[in-house]
């Protein structure tokens, strides 16, 4: 498993066009998952309790 | 999205350039549409609650939010045209040029059955329309993997929508493609 650095967080690009204390201060709660395919999400008029930001998985909805 | 049917559609994607889960910068966010990883891979994960808390303070990450929305939207709008007016080997052609986007490598794992959920097509033409692309040297496929062999060329089998959604996704200056020769 990768280790979670600022690099890792900015290769999502929506994260990597934040500011670098910004990015810093979210990296304080975030946490690199591994995710499988297929894997559920969530499902509609569910409660989003997580968000997540890939690299490089996709995901569709 | 899921039909009263139970049959799913897709009618977004997202990969490295953007998120899952931006209904969460809503108060009380409830998703509307369900979110299901299509190849495996990594992510990084926040608490909702922190992320609103970020969002709410309406700073760098409530832009790029916006922008990523503004081009989900978009996405979804040319798909559902798409989806209307295109024949399935073109769909599928796009298709595959935006998940080929999205991951690392040139290999796909996807079954022609997801595929047609995807597409909103039947099974028989995503098998007529990956097979076409099969010959013309495009694609590769195995069962459960589709591969990326020659992407010039599927890009001459796709309709313009991909090109389309290239542009506005190059203006809002939050995508560059990992595998696109496109944008290079």
């Amino acid at each position: 498993m990768t280790t979670l650095t600022p690099a890792v967080a900015a290769s999502n690009q929506l994260l990597g066009s934040l500011p670098e204390a910004d990015l810093q201060r979210l990296m304080d709660d975030m946490r690199l998952v591994h995710l499988k395919a297929r894997q559920n999400i969530y499902n509609t008029c569910q409660l989003v309790q997580r968000v997540y930001f890939p690299y490089p998985v996709s995901f569709r909805w | 999205m899921t039909s009263m049917e139970g049959v799913d559609v897709e009618v977004c994607l997202a990969g490295n350039e953007g998120m899952v889960g931006d209904e969460a910068a809503r108060d009380g966010g409830v998703s509307f549409r369900r979110a299901l990883v299509q190849t495996s891979g990594d992510a990084l994960v926040l608490p909702s609650e922190i992320f609103r808390r970020e969002f709410q303070l309406g700073g760098a990450l409530q832009s790029a939010v916006l922008r990523h929305q503004q081009t989900s939207l978009a996405q979804t709008s040319q798909t559902t045209m798409c989806n209307r007016l295109h024949s399935v080997e073109e769909r599928l052609s796009r298709w595959l040029l935006m998940a080929h986007d999205r991951t690392q490598g040139d290999r796909l794992e996807l079954t022609q059955e997801f595929l047609s959920q995807m597409l909103g097509a039947r099974r028989s033409g995503v098998t007529i329309a990956a097979g076409l692309l099969r010959d013309a040297h495009a694609i590769k496929y195995t069962r459960g993997a589709i591969t990326v062999a020659d992407r010039d060329c599927l890009e001459s089998c796709a309709c313009g929508c991909y090109l389309e959604l290239e542009r506005l996704l190059r203006e809002t200056g939050l995508f560059v493609n990992q595998n696109s020769t496109v944008l290079q």
